[in-house]
């Protein structure tokens, strides 16, 4: 992974959010993660000076208060964050779900397992991503 | 303009010609009756101028006898009173005249005398204008007025009795009167067998009341005065009978236009007029009663009233019927609107529960395989065997959760039909399956295009296809894939040499979650024929199921021609 740039998972569940932890931390991926539970709490963090932005969010689609789709739309047309990359993590296997992500501009689509053998197949496949495609910095 | 006021005017115009031709009747009857008439006062003239030559007849012969005779010439000279007793004054008695005059030819009046009744009158001389006319033409008839009345006189010169040819120069004038006195009309009315009247004035001919004709006859003076008309009045019957008939033949043809016209006018009411107004009213109303008035009608209206009745019977119904198919639709369209919203949140309810049950399931194998990994050196086998048990219902689970939400995508998210190169497709669905190499497939060559939404199709291949890889217990896997033109619709068929099912199983095969194998010992979710099954019936097809233990199995399917 892209040297010191933080991660920030946007995941209401917080089994999810360890899952995703604990593969990275099998992956030896040792970027900072920052986890907000919601598309809001993940605005104010990105709006927040104080925080550095992140190297790319992982972003859940099912969400209390603001959901993927709505943080999308809002985050797409900020000029300060719509170049980061966005990774869909999300149970949804549902073709709409899909086509809006990505005409929003995300980077990957990513549906999570049950199995955690294969959910760590599947992070295994973002942090090659991350690591093999040039993005903006 | 009404009909009936144009029938009405029609009828009047007839009754206005048949009442002048009854004029025109009339008008040939009154010429006939005045050509009648006109021969009848012809000949009661004739009657009357025969009846008073008649009576004059005498005493002109009388006069004329007298006036060729010697003693008369004789009696001129001498004015012998015997002889004039004995020969004039017999004239009053034997001939009923009224007076006689002689003169001489120098109007020395011999003899005048003049009585009324057997008296002797006052005498009047005859006027001396008279002379010289009577002197020229030897006769003269006139008639003069006196207080006695009107005198009818003859006059003739005097001459000797041997010139009776009346030659010789006039020796005297002799008159003879006759006073036209109540006797002499008496005598007339015998003879005539009318009414006789002295009138100083002419009165018409024809007298309309009384049916009798009356015909005159001027009084001449000797200088063409008329002193007045004897008149002759008779009756006759004919004239009463004409009169009567056409009396009665007016009468009667009025009647009979009257009656005509009256009848017609009834006619028309009762036949035409009643009928065509209960048609109207019923029409207008139609109330049960003014209806019930059309059965009443008769010959051509009895026609159309059973015609109307049946027009109203078929309105009724058609009413009825509407009002039956309003509240159907009513009914419907509530039923659809309920089954709609039920049908919606029934999608969005398993969509949703679906949904929500895969986070903690995951949760549940993640954590389980951590507890696995991380405390596999305080787990002894049991413990680990079952968290492996644990971790397989969990991926089980998960299955039944994709099913649903698969089987519910079916309708819940819509496809766009296009058009589909089956041979492409089938080839596509058979790939994904990847049978094992002990499979030998055959797909009918030339399988047609279709109209159809790409990935429901692509499901329903690959699900039959798959069922057909996954239960077949043979060496050597045979599948066959066979297309059939049935007209309007296409038949697809899958078969293969699986262990085939019983016929008892053709239905629960379709049924959701329904599976023949214990779970243990196939892991299974039941879930892909009825979502097959579900796919074709959206798209108005059939599906069934030809098996037979031991026989293999064949799924037959129908896509329409045209969607």
């Amino acid at each position: 992974m892209i040297k010191n740039k933080t991660i920030l998972l946007v995941e209401d569940d917080m089994i999810d959010a360890m899952t995703v932890k604990r593969a990275l931390k099998e992956l030896n991926v040792i970027n900072p993660v920052d986890t907000v539970e919601n598309g809001e709490e993940a605005l104010e963090f990105l709006r927040d000076s104080k925080n550095e932005l992140p190297g790319i969010i992982l972003l859940d689609l099912n969400m209390p208060r603001m959901n993927g789709i709505e943080f999308l739309g809002i985050a797409k047309k900020d000029e300060k964050l719509k170049h980061i990359p966005v990774i869909i993590l999300t149970t949804s296997l549902e073709e709409i779900d899909r086509i809006d992500t990505f005409s929003l501009g995300v980077a990957g689509y990513m549906v999570k397992p049950v199995d955690y053998k294969q959910f760590v197949e599947v992070i295994k496949a973002i942090k090659l991503y991350w690591s093999l495609s040039e993005l903006p910095c | 303009m009404r009909t009936q006021h144009k029938l009405l005017i029609s009828l009047l115009i007839t009754a206005l010609m048949l009442f002048s031709g009854f004029l025109f009747i009339l008008k040939i009857q009154k010429q006939q009756n005045d050509i009648l008439l006109n021969s009848g006062i012809e000949q009661q003239n004739s009657i009357l101028k025969t009846a008073i030559d008649a009576k004059s007849d005498l005493v002109y012969r009388t006069v004329y006898d007298y006036t060729y005779w010697d003693a008369l010439i004789e009696y001129m000279k001498t004015s012998d009173k015997l002889w004039a007793n004995d020969n004039l004054s017999t004239l009053f008695t034997s001939f009923h005249v009224n007076g006689v005059w002689l003169y001489t030819l120098e109007l020395k009046p011999v003899f005048l005398e003049v009585r009324e009744d057997s008296l002797n009158t006052k005498p009047f001389d005859i006027p001396k204008n008279i002379f010289p006319i009577l002197y020229k033409n030897k006769y003269i008839r006139f008639y003069i007025s006196s207080p006695e009345g009107i005198y009818e006189i003859f006059g003739a010169t005097v001459h000797p009795s041997d010139d009776e040819a009346r030659n010789t120069p006039p020796r005297g004038y002799f008159f003879m009167g006759k006073l036209l006195n109540n006797s002499y009309l008496g005598e007339m009315e015998k003879l005539t067998g009318g009414t006789i009247t002295l009138t100083p004035k002419r009165t018409t001919a024809v007298n309309d009341d009384s049916n009798s004709i009356t015909t005159s006859y001027p009084l001449k003076s000797w200088d063409n005065n008329t002193l007045g008309w004897i008149e002759l009045s008779r009756e006759y019957d004919s004239i009463t009978v004409f009169k009567k008939l056409s009396g009665i033949s007016t009468i009667s043809l009025i009647g009979l236009a009257l009656v005509i016209l009256i009848n017609f006018v009834i006619a028309f009411s009762l036949l035409v007029n009643i009928p065509l107004k209960r048609i109207s009213q019923a029409l207008l109303t139609k109330s049960s009663e003014d209806r019930l008035r059309l059965k009443t009608l008769k010959s051509e209206f009895k026609k159309i009233g059973l015609l109307i009745e049946s027009y109203f019977e078929q309105q009724e119904a058609l009413e009825i019927e509407i009002d039956v198919r309003k509240k159907t639709e009513a009914q419907k369209e509530k039923l659809i609107a309920e089954l709609d919203s039920a049908n919606r949140e029934l999608k969005d309810f398993a969509y949703i529960v679906s949904h929500d049950l895969k986070a903690p399931l995951r949760a549940i194998g993640s954590i389980s395989q951590w507890i696995h990994t991380d405390y596999s050196d305080k787990l002894d086998e049991d413990g680990k065997m079952q968290l492996d048990l644990l971790l397989s219902r969990v991926h089980r689970m998960q299955n039944l959760i994709e099913g649903v939400l698969s089987y519910s995508r079916v309708t819940r998210v819509k496809e766009e039909n296009e058009e589909i190169d089956l041979n492409k497709l089938v080839g596509e669905a058979i790939e994904m399956v990847a049978p094992p190499d002990n499979f030998v497939i055959n797909v009918d060559r030339d399988l047609p295009n279709v109209t159809f939404g790409p990935t429901r199709l692509l499901q329903v291949f690959e699900n039959l296809v798959s069922n057909a890889v996954k239960y077949n217990d043979k060496e050597t896997g045979e599948i066959t894939i066979h297309c059939t033109d049935r007209g309007n619709e296409w038949a697809f068929s899958v078969s293969d040499n699986g262990p085939g099912i019983e016929e008892k199983y053709f239905e629960k095969i379709f049924q959701i979650f329904q599976t023949l194998r214990a779970r243990d010992e196939f892991e299974s979710t039941g879930i892909g024929l009825t979502i097959v099954k579900k796919i074709i019936e959206n798209n108005g097809g059939t599906i069934h199921v030809d098996s037979a233990p031991g026989k293999g199995t064949t799924f037959t399917f129908t896509i329409l021609k045209l969607i």
